[in-house]
């Protein structure tokens, strides 16, 4: 039998060293065909058949273009997940191995992904069963891995082959900038390879479906949705038309529709933050309260110090118990739409008494954030800050970095304005604001006054809430199609 | 030769050169212009010789040999370490000498001491008897594939101080090369146990003028030829 061995030596990026490579066989099975660009490896089916052709051309693919040893920072960004990057970029992969002429679209399957998406469908995997629909999208595998799906949900299956399409469709966006296949560094992320970022944003989006409430048939749709699962999920399930029909009902219990969770914009430049360079400013004035421990009357315990409490406490609080200040951390937005003084400063600390306060801006000076107060001190005079934001994320990153216990409140006091330095405002770094805050439990509220009240309320151990400034709720709603709550 | 980008090991012997040095060797992957740029690399308008060592060669190679001339009696013709020792009788030539460890022992020694420094190096002439010493200018360049210096007798490094890996073919020898294909080249001269020497590369960007890339591949690259071109197609179009 002729042995067809790739030649990853002919390829050439601009952000690694050329090299000989080690390439091993492997059985055209998914998940056996590997490359790893750092090492220099790569194991690929070696007969003649044209599936392992394509194969080939898919890892050889994955070494001309694929991130090296850079994908650690991809991952460190934040923005979208491993997985959903992973899934991704076999999307990216394919696309340009279709573009280059290699018949992805007639070969590159292993005849299991018919079972694949049954599986995934029965255990009702969804996030799963996104990411294997993105991965197999343009290819041989898409579908008979949405056959699978359909044999087990109908619904999942349209909705599923809804989202390759949209996924196909963002991805020849991205190509005809003509930087999808770039190896170059990007030079606002410091990472490379340059044609990633497309992948990052698209992975975002689907991070995004991934996470939505699986699609649910109503009881009407499952009596008459059975059906063989063949077919190309166009026609299927009687009058339903879209992928998304029968998940759209405002109000239900299964969320938004899909096809309102869209992708961010294009942009030229790929959104970044900048670093988050903190100054010291001299805290000289004391306030009142610290973050210490205080001993309150409680009714129940172990020594009875207070007996006085007996006739005079109606609640006959006779114990003692120890109480800890809650602090906080409190993030503010110092941009040029934003304001604050520092009587309002004051005022945050006595209804957090020891609270930290960072205030963070886009200034052209080598600092772009100070702390204000800490540990019942405060600073004498507010610095001066610049007009943009730049930080907006490394600082709620670093507030939770910073919380003493985990029960600390963070706020962010933001107009919901975020945007990287020297850029505008930007859907995709919003939502990474938007769901960091989310799995935080960072409350947000657009204005000082707003943080004060917020303190407060916790201080008297009302259940704080989230006010999220105009900007997100719009950003929200544009992307993900639902209210911001 | 273009003095501008050149890569490094190019760079490397062209400053070697013009700082006076006149032993180098130049080893690394076949098929890089390590003889090419013996010959011509430098001041050679005294002449450069080649010398290609084998086993099977003799000292007449290297110092000259009596042969039949037309009037049938036998005259004396220089060997090429000779012809480049004298030059052109003003200033000394270049000796090229390639794969000098496959030479014999005797060949051998005689190359050692004919490339021995100035002082040292004379040679007698046995009909003359007349005593032959390199003219001012003559250098030695020798070529060898093979990879580990060390392999190098000791005689034989200790007279070549300065010694540069070719890993890349010259920019000027690439420039003949189609634009889709000289990078690749260079790249893959030097690629391992699936290297490609740039000979390859010329014929098949030759052939596939003339006849198609897919013909062309499959009569240059054989049993690679499939996966070549694959690998072609995404470094190019992708």
């Amino acid at each position: 039998m002729t042995r067809l061995v790739p030649e990853p030596e002919i390829l050439s990026r601009y952000d690694t060293e050329h090299g000989n490579w080690e390439v091993d066989p492997c059985r055209p099975v998914r998940g056996e065909p590997t490359t790893n660009i750092v090492e220099r490896t790569m194991t690929v089916p070696v007969d003649d058949s044209e599936r392992s052709r394509v194969i080939r051309a898919h890892e050889m693919m994955h070494a001309k273009v694929s991130p090296a040893g850079d994908f650690i920072g991809w991952i460190n960004r934040g923005i979208a997940s491993q997985t959903a990057m992973k899934a991704v970029e076999e999307v990216r992969v394919n696309l340009l191995c279709d573009k280059v002429g290699f018949k992805i679209r007639e070969h590159l399957t292993d005849g299991g992904e018919t079972a694949d998406g049954e599986r995934l469908a029965a255990t009702n995997d969804w996030a799963n069963a996104v990411f294997m629909a993105v991965a197999t999208a343009g290819t041989a595998s898409s579908k008979p891995f949405l056959t699978g799906i359909r044999r087990h949900n109908r619904l999942w299956g349209s909705a599923l082959l809804d989202i390759s399409k949209r996924v196909l469709k963002e991805m020849n966006k991205a190509y005809k900038t003509g930087t999808l296949s770039s190896t170059s560094l990007d030079r606002h992320s410091g990472l490379s390879p340059q044609g990633f970022t497309h992948v990052e944003r698209i992975a975002e989006w689907i991070d995004r479906l991934a996470n939505a409430p699986a699609p649910q048939e109503t009881a009407e749709e499952t009596e008459d949705g059975t059906g063989d699962g063949e077919g190309d999920g166009k026609k299927e399930g009687g009058a339903r038309s879209h992928s998304n029909i029968g998940v759209t009902g405002a109000g239900d219990e299964r969320g938004v529709p899909l096809t309102a969770i869209t992708p961010s914009q294009q942009t030229t430049v790929p959104p970044h933050w900048g670093e988050l360079v903190i100054g010291k400013l001299p805290l000289t004035v004391s306030m009142k309260g610290t973050l210490g421990k205080k001993r309150i009357a409680a009714p129940t315990g172990r020594s009875p110090r207070r007996l006085h409490r007996y006739y005079t406490d109606p609640q006959r609080r006779i114990f003692d118990k120890t109480v800890r200040g809650m602090g906080g951390i409190v993030v503010i937005d110092a941009s040029g739409s934003m304001s604050f003084t520092r009587d309002q400063i004051k005022k945050i600390m006595e209804n957090a008494p020891g609270c930290t306060v960072l205030s963070y801006s886009d200034a052209m000076t080598e600092e772009n954030a100070y702390i204000l107060a800490d540990n019942g001190m405060i600073a004498a005079e507010l610095p001066s800050q610049g007009y943009g934001n730049g930080v907006d994320f490394p600082a709620i990153e670093w507030a939770v970095k910073r919380k003493p216990r985990s029960s600390t409140p963070v706020v962010w006091v933001t107009d919901g304005g975020v945007c990287g330095p020297n850029q505008g405002y930007n859907d995709m770094l919003a939502m990474q604001c938007i769901e960091y805050c989310k799995k935080h439990n960072i409350f947000v509220v657009p204005h000082v006054n707003e943080a004060i009240k917020l303190l407060h309320d916790i201080k008297m151990g009302r259940k704080p809430h989230t006010v999220w400034p105009a900007q997100f709720r719009q950003t929200y709603r544009n992307l993900n199609g639902g209210l911001l709550r | 030769m273009s003095q501008t980008t050149l890569p490094q090991c190019w760079q490397d012997l062209h400053d070697a050169i013009n700082n006076g040095i006149d032993r180098i060797i130049l080893f690394g992957p076949p098929g890089t212009g390590k003889t090419f740029a013996g010959l011509t690399a430098g001041n050679v308008q005294a002449g450069a010789h080649r010398l290609i060592c084998t086993e099977d060669m003799t000292v007449a190679d290297v110092t000259g040999t009596f042969m039949p001339n037309a009037s049938g009696t036998f005259s004396w013709v220089d060997g090429a370490a000779l012809k480049a020792w004298n030059g052109d009788g003003i200033n000394g030539g270049r000796l090229v000498a390639d794969e000098i460890d496959k030479a014999g022992g005797d060949v051998f020694a005689q190359l050692l001491a004919m490339m021995d420094s100035h002082g040292s190096a004379t040679w007698e002439h046995p009909e003359t008897g007349r005593i032959h010493r390199p003219l001012d200018g003559f250098s030695v360049i020798m070529t060898t594939n093979l990879e580990d210096m060390n392999d190098l007798p000791e005689a034989l490094a200790d007279r070549f101080p300065v010694r540069i890996r070719i890993n890349t073919p010259h920019p000027d020898a690439l420039a003949a090369l189609s634009w889709d294909l000289r990078d690749v080249a260079a790249r893959m001269a030097d690629a391992g146990p699936r290297r490609i020497s740039l000979r390859s590369f010329m014929a098949f960007d030759n052939l596939r003028k003339g006849i198609g890339k897919e013909k062309a591949a499959r009569l240059v690259f054989r049993d690679r030829a499939e996966s070549i071109l694959d690998a072609l197609t995404i470094e190019n179009k992708a």
